[in-house]
Formats: C-alpha cells, sequence, structure tokens
C-alpha cells in the first residue's frame, strides 16, 4: 500500500519535498549495502563449513599374523590364510567363480561379550570383501566373551586376480558402510600374498572351538 | 503561473502536449528504459536468456526426443555399482511351487542376469535392477507383492543361494524372479521380452554426509529372448556334483 502526498506537499514543489526524502536514503542504502556484505560472508563461511568441521574417522589398530590385535570391543588373532578353488562347507561343496580364502583367527571380546560388525579382506587396489554369505561363517557373526578366544575359520570369496597383490584383514566394529566414514574401531592386520590355489583344490575350514589356554595359550 | 497537476478527462491539454503524444506502445518502450536501473534489468534479462540459448537450455530434452537407447541381449550395461548382461528369460512352475500357491500365480518369471560388480565393496543387487515391461506380453500379470520393478526372489543361478551378497571384480549369474498368472503353457514359445535397466550415479547424500547410488532417472532398454529354464530352477535337472569329480579323480 502506497501513501499519498498531500496535495500542498505537491504543490511545494521537489526541493523541498526532496530534501527529507534524501536524508533517508542515506541510511537505507548503507544498511542494504551491509546486509549484501553480510550475506555474501554468511555463504562464503557455510560454503566451508564441512571443512572446518572436525571429521570423526576410525580408529585403526593395525597388526600382522600372529598378534593379538585389540580393536574397541574385540580382539582378533590371526594364525594362517588358505586359499582353495571349491569350499566344502556344511556337508556342501561350494564352487565359485573366483576363488576361496580362508582366514584361520581366533576372536574375543575385551570387557563384554562382543560380536565383529564386519570381517572383510582389503585386497591391493583398496576393494572390500566381505565375509561370504554362502557360507556360514558362523564365527564371524556369533558374540564372543571376553577374553575367551574362539578359533576357527571365516570364509572370503575372491576374484583369482585380487590375490595378485598383498591382502589385509579388516575387523570392524560398527555397521559397516564405505559410503560413509563412521567413527568406530577397526583392526587391520596385514596378511601378506596369498597364494592362488590349483584346480579342485578343496578349502575345508577348520570347526570353531575355543583355544585352549586362551590368548596366553 | 500554477503547474498543471491532472490532464484527466475533462481537462483540456495544451496543444503542444497533444502534439508530442507518441503512440501507446512506443511510451511503454520508453519508459521501460527511461532509468538506468531498467536498462541494466533488461540487460541482464537479455543476456541470460542469450546465455541459456547458447548453452542448449532451450534444445528439446534427451528424454522427450525420442525413446531410451537399447541395447541387443548379451550386451553388458554399465548401470552404477554392476555391469548388466540380460542374457534370456523363461517361465517356470517347477521352483518353489508353495510360494506361487502363496500368492495365487501361475509360475515364476526368471530374468537371467550376468551381474559384474564395479564398486569398492561388496554389495547386493539393487531390488530395482531390472524393470518389466507393462503390460507383460501374452496377458502374463505380475500377482503378489512384487511390482514390475521389485522382483519377489532374486537367486545366484550358481547355486540358488538367496539374495546374494556380491563381490567386486567377481561376476556371477543371477535370476531375479517374478510370480505372474496366465497361459504359462510353452514358455520357449514366448515372445521376446524387453526389459529397462535403470542406470545410477555415485553421489552426495543432500542430507548427512556421505554418498550414495542414486537412480538417474534414465534407462536402457534390452530385449530379451526367452530361454530354457536354469537348473537351479528345475528340480529334475541333472546338476553336476562336485563331489562326485572329486571322488572320481581320487579313485584314479
Amino acid at each position: 500500500m502506497t501513501r499519498e502526498h498531500p496535495a500542498g506537499a505537491a504543490a511545494a514543489g521537489a526541493p523541498a519535498a526532496g530534501a527529507p526524502d534524501a536524508g533517508r536514503r542515506r541510511p537505507a542504502t548503507a544498511v542494504t549495502v551491509l546486509l549484501v556484505v553480510v550475506a555474501v560472508l554468511v555463504g562464503a563461511a557455510v560454503a566451508r563449513v564441512d571443512a572446518w568441521w572436525p571429521v570423526l574417522t576410525a580408529t585403526t589398530t593395525h597388526g600382522e599374523a600372529g598378534e593379538v590385535v585389540t580393536a574397541g570391543p574385540v580382539r582378533v588373532r590371526v594364525d594362517g590364510v588358505r586359499t582353495g578353488s571349491v569350499l566344502a562347507d556344511g556337508g556342501e561343496m561350494l564352487t565359485t567363480g573366483g576363488v576361496w580364502v580362508g582366514v584361520d583367527l581366533a576372536l574375543s571380546g575385551t570387557v563384554d561379550d562382543a560380536v565383529p560388525a564386519v570381517l572383510e579382506l582389503r585386497d591391493a587396489r583398496g576393494r572390500d570383501y566381505a565375509a561370504s554369505t554362502r557360507a556360514g561363517n558362523l564365527l564371524a557373526s556369533v558374540p564372543h566373551a571376553a577374553d575367551v578366544p574362539e578359533g576357527g575359520t571365516v570364509l572370503f570369496e575372491l576374484p583369482a586376480e585380487a590375490l595378485a597383490g598383498d591382502l589385509v584383514l579388516r575387523v570392524l566394529t560398527e555397521v559397516h558402510d564405505a559410503d560413509v566414514d563412521r567413527p568406530q574401531a577397526v583392526a587391520e592386520i596385514a596378511l601378506g600374498s596369498a597364494r592362488p590355489p590349483a584346480a579342485d583344490v578343496v578349502l575345508e575350514p577348520a570347526e570353531d572351538a575355543l583355544v585352549p589356554g586362551g590368548w596366553d595359550g | 503561473m500554477r503547474g498543471v497537476t491532472s490532464t484527466g478527462p475533462g481537462t483540456a491539454a495544451p496543444d503542444a502536449v497533444r502534439a508530442g503524444r507518441a503512440p501507446g506502445a512506443a511510451r511503454a518502450v520508453r519508459a521501460a528504459v527511461a532509468t538506468w536501473p531498467r536498462r541494466v534489468a533488461w540487460g541482464v534479462v537479455v543476456v541470460a536468456v542469450a546465455g541459456v540459448a547458447l548453452a542448449g537450455g532451450f534444445d528439446r530434452a534427451a528424454s522427450a526426443s525420442g525413446p531410451p537407447p537399447s541395447v541387443a541381449a548379451g550386451e553388458p550395461v554399465a548401470t552404477g555399482a554392476f555391469d548388466l548382461t540380460v542374457t534370456a528369460w523363461t517361465l517356470t512352475d517347477a521352483w518353489d511351487p508353495e510360494g506361487l500357491e502363496d500368492v495365487g500365480a501361475d509360475a515364476w518369471l526368471a530374468v537371467a542376469v550376468h551381474a559384474l560388480g564395479t564398486d569398492r565393496e561388496t554389495r547386493a543387487l539393487d531390488a530395482a535392477a531390472v524393470t518389466l515391461p507393462e503390460p507383460l506380453p501374452g496377458g502374463l500379470e505380475v500377482v503378489g507383492d512384487a511390482r514390475a520393478d521389485r522382483p519377489a526372489a532374486v537367486v545366484l543361478a550358481r547355486d540358488g543361494h538367496g539374495y546374494p551378497q556380491l563381490q567386486p571384480g567377481l561376476g556371477e549369474r543371477v535370476l531375479l524372479l517374478w510370480p505372474v498368472r496366465g497361459d504359462v503353457a510353452d514358455p520357449l514359445a514366448a515372445p521376446d521380452l524387453t526389459v529397462s535397466l535403470p542406470l545410477h550415479v555415485y553421489r552426495d547424500l543432500t542430507v548427512g554426509g556421505g554418498r550414495y547410488w542414486a537412480e538417474t532417472g534414465a534407462v536402457v532398454r534390452v530385449r530379451v529372448p526367452a530361454g530354457p529354464v536354469p537348473a537351479v530352477l528345475d528340480p529334475s535337472a541333472t546338476v553336476e556334483d562336485p563331489w562326485a569329480a572329486l571322488d572320481a579323480e581320487g579313485g584314479a
């Protein structure tokens, strides 16, 4: 809605009416410029806020085969790596278009019952292969008591070319999602290179069993 | 002399003003560019329109200019996290007959796809990896909870393992299964089936951080021929027993 000037003001001529208007415009222009500057500064800050924000990444404990490696609620020790072209799992023979890799290891909790969220192998190209859902892999999915290690074989299915470089076993303690970097405890155990199996070599996983003598045994 | 404050009806305009009066359109144009802010505004509009035109913004959209691209059956299509090769489709009522009964279906419509994971981690095939045409040929109709773009089951052709997790770089043949009702007398006499493969792009999540494979809205069509029933869906088929092969080798 616009306000009409009184007839008297129009009749009084431009100079008389313009002087007070000009006085009001100056602060309005200054406020506009100030708001524009503030908007630009806020926009610049918002564009950079992701870089300023602290990034919560995983806390990774590194180790090698034979060492007991602790990652938050889970302890793990790798005892060996075997490969096969066929897997004998629970009375079934499972074929694959790649190779079966069995990692003999022992797992326990640290202060309470614990189950690793994900066990995966990372190849030299940075690709992660989760423990196969085709195999039973019970060891990887049941809780383990604190410092009562249980041993067995965790089974993975990899393309043959993934054995060209070194492999790393990754034990994750939260739900894995490569698309989101989550703050969690991770154990990374260097396995070195695994020898590709000859044709028809059957990989037979070890029976899951408590480790005699515990971690000190 | 007092200034003229009104030229409304009934007011006699001076001859000089009347002589100089331009047509209405010309006056509007003159008014439109009477001040510098107006000229700048018009300049911005002209530059914006020209820029959009030069950038191809007024071109006909690709999706509206014709049907989606097509490939032949057996040719791989890079859909995002997987390269998919659709090879054949078939109908069978031999696999999971209880499942058919539960939804009142006559047969399973199975589409065979070779899936090669190109991502950096183990992933299941997206539930909407393959979309059936609507309507289906031969009067077939998807029933139960399945939809044209959501199969009721996905199994590994190698051993029938359900909802397989596929490893990166390790191609596997999988079967996508929909329960259907209709005439399924002679599966091999069925016509070709034109399925759609939605394409995905790996992009940032808008909220919460991280990235994900998002559908682009684009699809690639594949005309798939009917084929024989895969052995894993046919209990009567002779499946090679790896134990027997190994026993024979050991005995020799």
